[in-house]
């Protein structure tokens, strides 16, 4: 073996690795789709493929952070992505990252209109360059046996059971869970305290820090999961309706009884959008994908899968009793949708000085600090 | 071989207990049938189907290894021209800061590695035109940049072991620089060229930092796949499939460990046939 040769042999293994490396199924009949694990299920995915030819690659992020920074990143090569609307999606419209709808290629748009895209327009969301396409509530879920052995009583419909120091101490017996981000638990503080929903100040901070304070020793810990309800690590958990649905689910399979609530007057609404990057290579695909997303039936099948609610009108009819059977979780009460509110919308200066503002003082109720600084003020 | 103290031997048997009970817990619950991980019912081995049948999962496992093997072959072949640079006696202008900078990742964050790549790449693409965006090779290229000081630093502690004397023998002899390398050179290092291989596999199997910074349509890997996966909870799938992947973990790496065994008594029998001759 000479010299040359194994020079020659190593730049055409070079070549080689870098064209397998590049080469791409670069077809047309592709479309590149970024969202949630387990969102967009692969039964849709199947279905999808079989009736236009179109193959869903599908990529998966573990937060909204990772999806923005490729999103802000200008080479974003995803032809669908699936952004939380706030503070995430609201804020990336604003910046341009999405391109504008083609709604002659979406005849199923009509679907998507109703009392969730009204809140969603009124809260600043933009229909012409993103779609409100999933939503949930953020409420309470429980253990029903354990929360009746301490609080026998008690009917948990509201989070004044929660604030309620000698409750809470009850309840502590078996756990008690909060959500990790702030944004899942500011905007109903305010509501239960009576706080403006729309102006934020030092003032509104110092309320809820108030209210945390004599029940902050009983929060055994802050998690969006609600899989510790089912391993009896706490009985009582605020997070949002999938993650009960999920819960409730798996519960059953150990003869568990979870029961989901969203307070009156004191609920939170989440949505995900979905939305067309500007970079996005395959644009027709893209519409075609999101036509089918909004079409009644698939819209029900993904409902029925994940839990998570579409924003999709006639689509009842195909539902599942296991989720109509629940209205806490398929919540249709026009009246507590009306009363559901968002969280902190982050677009100007001030949006951001008052996000920092939540964000430290959910990080100090967090680290259990309220308690030291009222000593050193003294 | 000397008995050992019970104290040594407690602590032995301690240390082993922490590190492998999780892994010997994950494996058995993986044959539990219940719905929720970590819950014993009954044997089954309806999770191990589960794991065949997920696509998702075995595609994100092959683009995990395909990129390990990439970028374990493209940083061995850096590490090895860099450490006969490093090891040389040429005097060249940059050979003390190639000497430290090869380094350098080590001490830099992982998070700072992806960041600066995906800022890079974009500045190349935005600026001469440059395309390489986000996927394998963006992937590679950052995996190959965490990796290379430790392949880098096995194969210099070989190289700057050799004798040169052995090398000089050979040019006297007629050999050329290239026969000398392929044929007394690499042999001797070859060792330390498969240990670099397989600590350059390990990290870019494991990395989540870098890869969810550079990958892009089409390439998720395993470690994004499963930390996404938290959001909406762990099934016992994700038990079936770790107790899966050790298992041909260690069916690769049993052989090499032998081969890697024999190698060294051979060596030794020839270093100690040597000293015979002599």
């Amino acid at each position: 073996m000479s010299k040359k040769e194994v020079v020659a042999g190593v730049y055409i293994l070079m070549i080689f690795l870098f064209f397998y490396c590049t080469s791409k199924d670069d077809g047309q009949n592709i479309v590149y789709v970024y969202g949630w694990h387990g969102v967009i299920t692969k039964e849709v995915m199947e279905g999808f493929r079989k009736e236009t030819g179109i193959k869903v690659v599908y990529d998966v992020y573990d937060n909204n952070c990772t999806l923005e920074a490729k999103l802000l990143a200008t080479n974003c090569e995803y032809d669908v992505v699936f952004p939380s609307f706030i503070p995430f999606a609201a804020r990336q419209c604003s910046m341009g990252v999405f391109s504008k709808l083609n709604k002659s290629w979406l005849p199923n748009l009509k679907n998507i209109s109703g009392q969730i895209t009204e809140k969603y327009i009124a809260a600043g969301g933009d229909i012409e360059q993103i779609l409100p396409i999933f939503w949930g509530t953020i409420g309470i879920a429980y253990d029903v046996d354990k929360v009746a052995a301490v609080l026998p009583a008690e009917n948990i419909d509201s989070y004044e059971v929660l604030f309620d120091a000698d409750k809470a101490k009850k309840l502590s017996r078996y756990g008690i869970s909060f959500p990790e981000e702030h944004a899942d638990i500011f905007p109903q503080m305010r509501a239960i305290s009576g706080l403006p929903v729309t102006e934020t100040t030092k003032s509104q901070y110092r309320a809820i820090e108030e209210r945390f304070r004599p029940i902050r020793q009983y929060i055994k810990k802050f998690s969006s999961n609600s899989y510790d309800l089912i391993t009896g690590e706490v009985c009582l958990f605020v997070g949002s309706s999938d993650n009960a649905w999920r819960a409730q689910k798996m519960a059953k399979a150990i003869k568990k009884k979870i029961r989901y609530t969203v307070p009156m007057y004191a609920g939170n609404i989440w949505i995900d959008c979905a939305g067309i990057p500007q970079k996005s290579t395959h644009k027709r695909n893209a519409h075609i994908f999101l036509n089918y997303l909004l079409r009644s039936d698939v819209a029900a099948k993904l409902t029925n899968q994940t839990g998570i609610i579409a924003n999709v009108r006639g689509m009842e009819q195909f539902l599942n009793p296991e989720i109509t059977s629940d209205p806490e979780i398929y919540q249709t009460d026009t009246r507590i949708i009306d009363k559901l509110v968002f969280g902190n919308l982050v677009q100007s200066e001030h949006d951001m000085q008052n996000e920092r503002l939540a964000m430290r003082t959910w990080a100090k109720i967090k680290k259990n600090a309220i308690k030291h600084e009222e000593a050193k003020n003294e | 071989m000397n008995k050992m103290s019970k104290p040594v031997l407690l602590f032995l048997i301690v240390g082993i207990t922490f590190l492998y009970i999780p892994l010997v817990s994950l494996v058995i619950t993986s044959f539990s049938e219940s719905d929720v991980p970590g819950v014993w019912t009954h044997f089954s081995l309806k999770w191990y189907t589960a794991v065949f049948q997920d696509r998702d999962l075995i595609e994100a496992a092959f683009m995990s290894v395909k990129i390990a093997i990439i970028s374990a072959t493209v940083t061995v072949v850096l590490g090895v021209l860099a450490a006969m640079a490093v090891t040389s006696d040429d005097k060249f202008f940059s050979k003390k800061l190639l000497k430290n900078a090869i380094l350098i990742p080590v001490i830099i964050p992982e998070i700072i590695i992806g960041f600066s790549l995906l800022m890079l790449f974009i500045t190349t693409e935005n600026s001469i035109g440059l395309k390489i965006g986000h996927g394998i090779i963006a992937i590679v290229i950052g995996h190959v940049v965490l990796t290379i000081p430790y392949a880098h630093l096995t194969i210099k502690s070989r190289l700057s072991l050799f004798d040169r004397a052995i090398e000089d023998a050979a040019a006297n002899l007629g050999a050329k620089a290239f026969t000398v390398f392929v044929r007394i050179k690499l042999p001797v290092i070859l060792q330390s060229i498969m240990v670099g291989w397989i600590l350059a596999f390990a990290l870019s199997l494991d990395d989540l930092v870098v890869a969810s910074f550079l990958s892009g349509p089409g390439t998720t890997t395993l470690p994004i796949l499963i930390f996404s996966n938290l959001r909406i909870g762990i099934t016992p799938e994700l038990n079936a499939f770790a107790a899966l992947f050790m298992g041909v973990v260690a069916l690769c790496t049993i052989p090499a460990f032998i081969s890697l065994r024999n190698i060294g008594k051979r060596s030794g029998a020839l270093q100690n046939s040597d000293v015979d001759a002599s």
